[in-house]
């Protein structure tokens, strides 16, 4: 729905994490096999990492899936058509 | 001439001459852009203070980077990249037409805060888009329920200013209308704002016609590549940098101390992993979202970069290269990247804070470290209905930035008396604030014995002193209320900062910032007799709030608000600072003779020192210390007069 990521509930825990989830892979440069995928902002916003934890290689930069939240808040209007003056 | 992209490493080779001249070109086009804003804006916050920033973002296959800026005010510049790709996720380029102008000051899109607004320009090569004009300016006033932005107490977006996604100011150069009006009518100062929008477009229109010019003279393909040389130059200048930091995971934490709703504490943690020439910023572990106005929605994914900026690589151009090497890992709900509907408006705080902290990550990793800095820029906003003769009936609005210092380095005293890190703004033009409001600045000056201590002490903070003329609303944004900014390898910990409400202001008599007569505790730590102590006194005794961070305080005509703003904390241990730089400071009036024996155990007589009784007490205190029973004092003036 396009209004669905628009407000969102202040969380229930004191701090708050990123979480980094495993990825079976193995890292071409240094052979690691701590690899893992998650949310970041790099030079030009937000991006889905597949990184090496071990050497920061990159495996893949990619925009998020809807599934990913990321970023949580979204443009209600994001796939709409537009006009001229936006 | 070579028209390629040059090898990111150019150390073998040296620069390629031709991409350099062009390289500069487009650096210049920026600082033409930033001279013309400066000269045309109309308010002080632009004009004076430099709140504002100008870009040349690039057409990338990637989106959207960052060749060359000027900036007014360091921060911009680091969040102007986020800035430009939001926007142009949102904006369909096809629509793009040559004058057009889009607008947006939505934080979750990037920007600072609302009243940070954010002009967009494409620039047409051969049909097609091939650069992004920016420019940026912090705006004197966009409605909302609290003048100025800074919405202290607001627990929502809705409660907050204007807060517009990307939106058509200007269509072929025309002004759109509804777009105008609907900020102009919603707006305390539109005769400001509307000579500030105006500017703000009119640096879109001279860069425009330099760069084409520039275009013109050295071709689209060159012109590309330098702009992508200087981005490469920066990236491989930054990966050295953070490849002379030993591989490592470094955490620190500090806090922001409330959120002007409740009053806990928000803890800021931070941990930098250090891989190589590549860097993360990770945010994880920090506070959840605050209930009051304390967080922001995106921008700290930038500005944290400028601690690393200034630790690794101070001298490069900023562009989107500065950035490349790092990725910032943000908790979703977090004090670092608040979710809607919270309020956002109020980052003058937080920002210096992920700095403070990511500096202080850093500098367990590193020897050519620096200690914090204030921490806080004690961020005053005044507003009312002039009642001077001649200006009867005009609203007005003014900003001020208290100023207080840098943190020692590893070589050198902390730099006293500028803002902090988060913009290197200038501070106001006090004559032009007195023309132009109904305020007299009674004192702005560097306050003794304000630095943290150390081997290499703290810049110094200052006392600023402001009378009205009128009645005046103000808005204060401050934070280090208990503690100043913290030290680093052995330092103290600079002074917190203090307010004071003072009636009837008469300069003869309450000129001295140190007599305590007739001022009456705003906000700040204090003792039984009401002297500021923020090593045994207690904290909102005897004053009217206890927090930093409110609003809609009115200053009656001819009463003044004073505010202290601490200095930064200090370097290496005090014990070991030469004896001679402690009695210059005594003698410029920087350090007191009691501040002086208390934290450097350096004992003066008649302005010379005492060198056996020197050497006497610094083995008292370095015993005290080791026992347990002595710590560096968090710095405080000493000499008040009750």
């Amino acid at each position: 729905m396009a209004t669905d990521r628009l407000m969102f509930p202040r969380p229930q825990t004191a701090r708050v994490s990123v979480e980094r989830t495993p990825v079976e892979s193995q890292c071409p440069s240094c052979g690691s096999r701590d690899v893992a995928r998650y949310p970041v902002s790099n030079h030009l916003g937000p991006r889905m990492v597949v990184k090496c934890q071990t050497c920061f290689t990159r495996l893949s930069v990619t925009r998020a899936e809807p599934e990913d939240m990321w970023p949580a808040w979204r443009s209600p209007t994001r796939d709409w058509p537009a006009s001229r003056v936006g | 001439m070579t028209t390629t992209t040059p090898a990111t490493d150019t150390s073998a080779t040296g620069p390629d001459v031709e991409l350099d001249i062009l390289r500069y070109g487009l650096i210049e086009v920026a600082r033409e852009m930033l001279d013309s804003l400066m000269r045309s804006a109309f308010s002080p916050i632009c004009r004076d203070i430099l709140d504002c920033t100008v870009v040349i973002h690039m057409r990338t296959d990637e989106g959207w980077e960052v060749a060359a800026l000027w900036e007014g005010c360091m921060q911009h510049a680091f969040v102007a990249p986020h800035i430009a790709n939001f926007l142009m996720d949102d904006w369909d380029i096809d629509t793009m037409q040559p004058g057009d102008v889009v607008f947006t000051n939505d934080p979750w899109r990037g920007s600072l805060h609302q009243a940070d607004v954010n002009l967009f320009r494409p620039v047409f090569v051969n049909g097609r888009v091939e650069f992004l004009l920016q420019s940026t300016s912090h705006l004197v006033d966009l409605g909302g329920p609290i003048p100025g932005g800074f919405s202290n107490g607001a627990q929502s977006h809705f409660e907050e200013q204007l807060k517009l996604p990307p939106t058509l100011l200007y269509a072929n150069d025309v002004a759109v209308r509804p777009t105008f009006n609907f900020l102009l009518e919603n707006n305390r100062v539109p005769h400001l704002v509307l000579g500030d929008l105006r500017a703000l477009h009119g640096c879109l229109v001279v860069g425009e016609r330099q760069l084409q010019d520039l275009i013109a003279r050295g071709g689209l393909d060159d012109v590309r590549a330098a702009g992508r040389y200087a981005i490469d130059a920066t990236e491989a200048s930054m990966r050295r940098g953070i490849a002379s930091i030993p591989d490592g995971d470094y955490s620190a934490e500090d806090f922001l101390d409330e959120d002007g709703v409740t009053d806990e504490p928000i803890p800021v943690a931070v941990t930098v992993k250090v891989r190589g020439d590549s860097m993360e910023i990770d945010f994880s572990g920090s506070a959840r979202q605050p209930l009051g106005n304390s967080s922001t929605a995106w921008c700290e994914a930038g500005r944290c970069i400028e601690a690393v900026k200034l630790m690794v690589d101070p001298s490069t151009p900023v562009n989107s290269g500065t950035l490349k090497p790092i990725d910032v890992l943000l908790p979703a709900g977090s004090v670092v990247q608040t979710l809607p509907p919270s309020s956002a408006s109020s980052h003058a705080d937080i920002g210096p804070r992920v700095i403070n902290v990511v500096t202080q990550a850093l500098g367990q990793a590193t020897e050519e470290s620096f200690a914090c800095d204030t921490g806080t820029a004690v961020y005053i906003g005044f507003s009312g209905i002039d009642t001077r003769t001649g200006h009867k009936g005009t609203p007005w609005g003014a900003y001020g930035l208290a100023g207080g210092g840098w943190g020692g380095t590893w070589k050198e005293d902390g730099v006293s008396f500028c803002v902090t890190p988060i913009g290197n703004c200038r501070t106001s033009v006090q004559e032009h604030v007195e023309i132009e409001s109904p305020l007299v600045v009674a004192q702005h000056e560097m306050l003794i014995d304000t630095a943290g201590a150390g081997r290499f002490r703290g810049g110094l903070g200052s006392v600023y002193t402001i009378m009205a003329e009128s009645d005046t609303l103000v808005t204060v944004v401050a934070d280090r209320l208990r503690r100043g900014a913290a030290g680093a390898n052995g330092g103290g910990p600079g002074a917190p900062a203090v307010g004071w409400y003072i009636a009837g202001f008469d300069l003869a008599e309450h000129g001295d910032p140190m007599n305590l007569r007739g001022a009456e505790p705003l906000f700040g730590v204090f003792d039984e007799q009401g002297r500021p102590d923020p090593v045994h006194g207690e904290f909102g005794r005897g004053a009217r709030y206890t927090t930093g961070k409110f609003s809609n305080l009115v200053i009656k005509a001819g009463d003044a608000i004073r505010l202290i703003i601490g200095g930064g904390g200090g370097w290496g241990d005090p014990l070991a600072r030469e004896p001679e730089r402690v009695r210059q400071d005594v003698r410029n009036r920087l350090v007191s003779v009691e501040g002086a024996r208390l934290s450097y155990g350096v004992v003066l007589a008649n302005g010379e020192i005492d060198t056996a009784a020197t050497g006497a007490r610094r083995a008292e205190l370095t015993a005290a210390r080791d026992a347990g029973t002595w710590e560096v004092p968090i710095a405080a003036p000493l000499e008040w007069t009750l």
